[in-house]
C-alpha cells in the first residue's frame, strides 16, 4: 500500500502546486494577469498606443514603417488548390519585402481550424499564428471569445492606405463586430468573396430549344422540359468520346428517365448554396438581432416544400431532382446525364480540360458546352422579391490574434493584408472575387483571361453577404454538424422523413438550435 | 553477509537502480496520467473556459447535476432568458443530457454484441488452425495483419466500399440502393463489419492460450468418452480462461472508448428523426466528448466536459473491476496450494479415499 500511497501524494502536491485560487491546474499562469488588461487595453481604445510600453517600432523621415527582418508566423485556412496559389503570392511578398518582413505560412485544415487556434493561443502563446486567414462569418465566433483583437491599431501602426469605403460594404460590414463595450472594431482585413456557381450544359439546353436559364421560373421549366422531352424519347444530347467516338448527338428512347438537376445532400457546398442561399433569396434573415436562428419563417417553410416537390412530385409531374448522397457528378455531366450542379469556382479551369478533351474543341469544347451561372435569383420563388438576387457566400478575410504584442510584428501583418488584397488577379484563379472595389474597374483584372473566363461569372460583388453574423454561427447554420438550418435541409429529402412536414422539420430544428445555443453558454 | 553500511550501499545502490529503470515509466505516467487526472477532478467542479482562463469559478457538483439529472434548460443568451410566446421563459431539451444518457445506451448495447463476436470469432479461428491445416502459417498472419492498420485508413475504405449512394462499391456491386450509413441498424453493422479488423490481437492471445492446454487432457477426455464439444466445453475454456478474461475485458474497454469507426463511417448519424434532442444514433460517449471539445466551437464547457469524462470513467472502471473478481483465484495465488494441503490432510485422515 506504501507505493501507491507516495505516488499519489507526489500527483497531488502536482496538482495542488499547480492550483491558483480562482483557476484550473496548469493553464492559468501564462494568461491570467496579462491577458484582461491587454484585452481592455486593445478594445477600449484601440487606436492607442499602450501608455505603459514603449513602441519597439520606428519609422523612417518620410513616416513609413522601417521593418527589418520581421517574421510572421501566418496560417491560413486556404489548402488545396487555393493553397498552391496562396503560396505563390506569399512567396511573391517574400521576395519583394527581403531583409524586411518574412511571412512563415502555415495550412490549417477547416474543421481543426478553430479549435487548433483557441488551443494554441491559450496554451501555447509563442507557437500561436500573429496573422490568420480564415472565413469572415466565422470570425465573431473567435472575437467573442477573446481570440482574435481590432485591428485599428495595428492598421494605424502599418501607414497603410485603408479606408473603408473601399471596400464592399455588403460584407465588409459583417467584419466589423462589437466588443463587449458596444463599440465597433475591424476583425477581419478584407480579402475576397466567394460561393458556388452552377455549371449548366449549355449545349445541350440549347439543342434541345430551350435558352440558359436566368432566373427560378426559367430554371425550373428547362429541367421540366428536358425530362419531359427525355421520357417522350425526343431529348437530344451529346455523350462523351469514350462511348462516342464521331461525336455525334443522340436521341433518348422513350421511358428514359433524367434528373436534369445535381444535386448532393450530402455536400455542405450544395447546403450552403441551395438551402441557405435559397431561403434568403426567399426572404428569410438567417439570424436575428441576438444573433440567435431567424431561419423560422413561412417563407423558408414554402421553398422548402418546393424544393421537396421538385424532387418527389405530387401532381405527376416527373421529378426534377435525384436524390444523390454522392459527390460526383462530373461524368454523367459529361455523358449528358445531368444538365446543372453545383461546383466551387475553383473546380472550373480543371473541369475545363476535362471537358475540352471528353468532348472536343471540335464541338466547341467547355466554351460552347459549357455555361457559368451565378447562383443570383435562381432560388427566388417570387423572381422580384426584394432578396432574389442575393448570394450568401463566405469571405476570407485577415485577422490578429491577442498574443502579438510588438508593434513591429502588428504593422508588419497589416502590410502583408494589404499586399494580399491587391493581389486580386492572381487571387482569382482560386474562384475569388475582391473585396477591393477598386479591383472591379481594375483593367488588369478585367482583361485578364481568369476574369473572361471565369471571373465575370462569379456573381455581382454587391449581391453577396455572409448570412448574418452570430456568434453561435455553428448552431445555427450547423453546416458541419448536422444541425440547424442543414438539418432541415437532409430532412426535406431523406426518405424516412419523406412524412413530415417541413412546417414541423423547421420547428423541432429551430428548438434543437435554441437548445445546443444554451447548452453551450 | 552483508552488514551495516555496507548492507546500505547495496540496497541503495538496488533502489537506485530499479529507479532509474522506472524513471521513463513513472515520469510519464505522472505526466499523462496522474496529474491529468487529478487536474480533471478538480476541473469538473469549475466553470472553466479555455478560451479565457480568468473566466474560472468554483460551481460545485452543479456539471455533474447537469448532464445527469437536468433534463430542460431554459434558453438563455447573455444571461437573459429568452422568452416564449406565452411570456414565460422559454424552455428546450437539454442536450448535454440526452447526449449523455443516449450515447451511453449506444455505446453499452454495441459493447454487448461485439464483445462476444470480438471473442468467439477468433476463438473459432484459433481453434481451426490449432489443427494446423494446410497453409496455417499464412492464415494466421492474414488474420493478425489487418489489426495493424489504422482505423482511418481501413475506414475510409470502406467509406468507398459502403457509400450510401449508389456509385458506392458494394451498392454497385450488388445493384442496390442501400443506405448503409444513413440507416441505424446498417450504419452499426458497417460499423461492426470494421471493428472486426482489430480482432487479430485477440486471435494472437487466444492462440497462444490453446496452445498451453494440456494435451494430457485431451488425452484423459478422449478416454473418458468426450465428444468434440464436451472436450471444448470442459477442457479447451476452462484450460484459457485466463486469456477469455484478458481478452474479454480489454475488449470490453476498448469498445466502450469506440470513437474511431463511428467518426470515420458515420460522423455520429444518421439522426433520430423521431426525436431531434437525442444525438445521433451512432454518437459514442468517447464521441459526445469529442464533440463538445472540437466541435462545438465553444471552449467554455471544459469543467462539464472533465464532468462526463469523470463519470464516464466511474463507469468503465466499475465494469473493469468485475475482472479482479473473476480472476480472484489466479491473483490469490495460493488457492491451489491451499486445495492440495487440504487434499492432503483428508487423506492422511482418511487413507482409504
Amino acid at each position: 500500500m506504501k507505493k501507491p500511497s507516495i505516488l499519489l501524494g507526489i500527483g497531488l502536491s502536482f496538482a495542488l502546486a499547480s492550483c491558483t485560487p480562482g483557476g484550473v491546474p496548469g493553464l492559468t499562469d501564462s494568461t491570467e494577469g496579462e491577458q484582461p488588461s491587454q484585452s481592455e487595453d486593445k478594445t477600449d481604445n484601440p487606436t492607442s498606443s499602450k501608455p505603459d510600453k514603449e513602441s519597439d517600432l520606428k519609422y523612417d523621415q518620410a513616416g513609413n514603417p522601417i521593418f527589418e527582418n520581421v517574421e510572421i508566423d501566418f496560417w491560413s485556412i486556404s489548402i488545396g488548390s487555393d493553397g498552391l496559389i496562396q503560396k505563390e503570392i506569399v512567396d511573391a511578398f517574400n521576395e519583394e519585402y527581403e531583409g524586411k518582413i518574412h511571412v512563415n505560412r502555415a495550412e490549417r485544415r477547416h474543421d481543426e481550424f478553430s479549435s487548433a487556434i483557441v488551443n494554441t493561443v491559450v496554451n501555447d502563446p509563442e507557437n500561436a499564428p500573429d496573422i490568420v486567414q480564415g472565413h469572415g462569418e466565422r470570425i465573431r465566433e473567435l472575437q467573442s471569445q477573446g481570440i482574435y483583437v481590432p485591428l485599428e491599431e495595428a492598421i494605424e501602426l502599418s501607414k497603410i492606405d485603408y479606408q473603408r469605403s473601399n471596400y464592399f460594404e455588403n460584407i465588409l460590414d459583417d467584419l466589423y463586430l462589437e466588443d463587449d463595450s458596444g463599440s465597433e472594431h475591424l476583425y477581419g482585413f478584407p480579402l475576397d468573396m466567394h460561393s458556388n456557381v452552377i455549371i449548366a450544359r449549355k449545349d445541350i439546353i440549347e439543342k434541345n430549344g430551350y435558352e440558359v436559364p436566368t432566373n427560378h421560373q426559367e430554371f425550373i421549366e428547362v429541367c421540366q422540359g428536358l425530362a419531359d422531352k427525355a421520357y417522350a424519347g425526343t431529348y437530344q444530347y451529346l455523350p462523351t468520346a469514350q462511348t462516342n467516338p464521331d461525336l455525334e448527338w443522340m436521341t433518348s428512347s422513350a421511358g428514359t428517365e433524367l434528373y436534369p438537376w445535381f444535386m448532393s445532400i450530402e455536400a455542405l457546398d450544395d447546403a450552403l448554396t441551395y438551402a441557405i442561399t435559397g431561403a434568403v433569396q426567399n426572404g428569410s434573415k438567417m439570424v436575428d438581432e441576438r444573433g440567435l436562428p431567424a431561419w423560422n419563417t413561412q417563407s423558408t417553410i414554402d421553398y422548402f416544400e418546393q424544393m421537396r416537390e421538385y424532387m418527389y412530385p405530387s401532381d405527376g409531374k416527373r421529378p426534377l431532382i435525384r436524390r444523390s448522397l454522392s459527390y460526383e457528378f462530373i461524368s454523367d455531366f459529361y455523358k449528358g446525364n445531368y444538365i446543372f450542379a453545383s461546383t466551387g469556382p475553383w473546380n472550373l479551369t480543371g473541369y475545363k480540360t476535362i471537358f475540352d478533351s471528353a468532348i472536343g474543341l471540335g464541338q466547341g469544347g467547355f466554351e460552347e458546352g459549357v455555361a457559368i451561372m451565378p447562383i443570383s435569383n435562381l432560388f427566388a420563388l417570387d423572381e422580384n422579391s426584394e432578396d432574389a438576387s442575393k448570394i450568401v457566400g463566405t469571405a476570407h478575410a485577415f485577422s490578429l490574434t491577442r498574443t502579438v504584442e510588438s508593434d513591429t510584428v502588428k504593422a508588419a501583418c497589416m502590410v502583408f493584408a494589404d499586399y494580399m488584397s491587391k493581389q486580386y488577379v492572381k487571387w482569382m484563379e482560386g474562384g475569388h472575387l475582391p473585396m477591393l472595389k477598386s479591383a472591379m474597374e481594375d483593367p488588369a483584372l478585367l482583361e485578364s483571361d481568369i476574369y473572361k473566363n471565369i471571373g465575370q461569372y462569379l456573381g455581382n460583388p454587391e449581391d453577396f453577404t455572409l448570412g448574418g453574423v452570430t456568434e453561435y454561427y455553428s448552431e445555427v447554420f450547423g453546416l458541419e454538424m448536422n444541425q440547424g438550418l442543414n438539418e432541415v435541409w437532409h430532412q426535406t429529402f431523406n426518405t424516412q422523413t419523406q412524412n413530415k412536414s417541413i412546417s414541423d422539420i423547421v420547428n423541432e430544428q429551430y428548438l434543437n438550435s435554441l437548445s445546443i445555443i444554451s447548452d453551450y453558454q | 553477509m552483508k552488514h551495516g553500511k555496507e548492507k546500505a550501499v547495496y540496497y541503495g545502490k538496488s533502489y537506485l537502480t530499479a529507479l532509474l529503470f522506472l524513471l521513463p515509466l513513472l515520469a510519464m505516467f505522472l505526466l499523462f496520467f496522474l496529474i491529468p487526472f487529478i487536474s480533471g477532478i478538480n476541473m469538473s467542479f469549475y466553470h472553466y473556459n479555455l478560451a479565457d482562463p480568468s473566466d474560472t469559478y468554483f460551481v460545485g457538483f452543479e456539471n455533474y447535476k447537469y448532464f445527469l439529472f437536468t433534463k430542460e434548460i431554459p434558453v438563455m443568451i447573455d444571461g437573459e432568458p429568452v422568452l416564449g410566446a406565452d411570456g414565460e421563459p422559454l424552455m428546450v431539451a437539454n442536450n448535454s443530457f440526452y447526449s449523455f444518457w443516449y450515447s451511453l445506451l449506444y455505446t453499452f448495447l454495441f459493447a454487448l454484441v461485439i464483445v462476444p463476436v470480438s471473442i468467439f470469432l477468433p476463438l473459432l479461428l484459433a481453434s481451426f488452425l490449432k489443427k494446423k491445416p494446410w497453409g496455417y502459417r499464412l492464415w494466421r498472419s492474414l488474420i493478425f495483419i489487418p489489426s495493424i492498420f489504422a482505423v482511418s485508413a481501413t475506414g475510409t475504405a470502406f467509406v468507398y466500399l459502403f457509400s450510401n449512394s449508389e456509385d458506392g462499391f458494394i451498392n454497385a456491386l450488388f445493384n442496390t440502393h442501400v443506405e448503409w450509413l444513413n440507416t441505424p441498424l446498417t450504419a452499426w453493422f458497417v460499423i461492426l463489419l470494421l471493428c472486426l479488423y482489430g480482432i487479430g490481437a485477440n486471435f494472437i492471445i487466444l492462440s497462444a492460450g490453446l496452445e498451453n492446454v494440456p494435451k494430457s487432457l485431451y488425452e484423459s477426455s478422449l478416454i473418458d468418452g468426450c465428444n468434440s464439444w464436451q472436450k471444448f466445453l470442459y477442457v479447451t475454456l476452462p484450460g484459457i480462461k485466463y486469456q477469455l478474461s484478458v481478452c474479454l475485458f480489454t475488449t470490453l474497454i476498448g469498445y466502450m472508448n469506440l470513437y474511431g469507426q463511428n467518426r470515420v463511417l458515420t460522423m455520429g448519424g444518421p439522426s433520430d428523426f423521431a426525436h431531434p434532442e437525442r444525438p445521433g444514433v451512432t454518437h459514442t460517449v468517447i464521441y459526445v466528448i469529442q464533440d463538445y471539445l472540437t466541435g462545438s466551437g465553444k471552449f467554455s464547457l471544459m469543467g462539464r466536459i472533465s464532468a462526463v469524462c469523470i463519470v464516464f470513467g466511474l463507469f468503465v472502471a466499475a465494469l473493469s473491476s468485475i475482472r479482479l473478481f473473476v480472476d480472484r483465484d489466479k491473483k490469490g495465488g495460493n488457492k491451489h496450494a491451499k486445495e492440495y494441503r487440504e487434499y492432503f490432510a483428508k487423506k492422511e485422515t482418511h487413507p482409504a479415499q
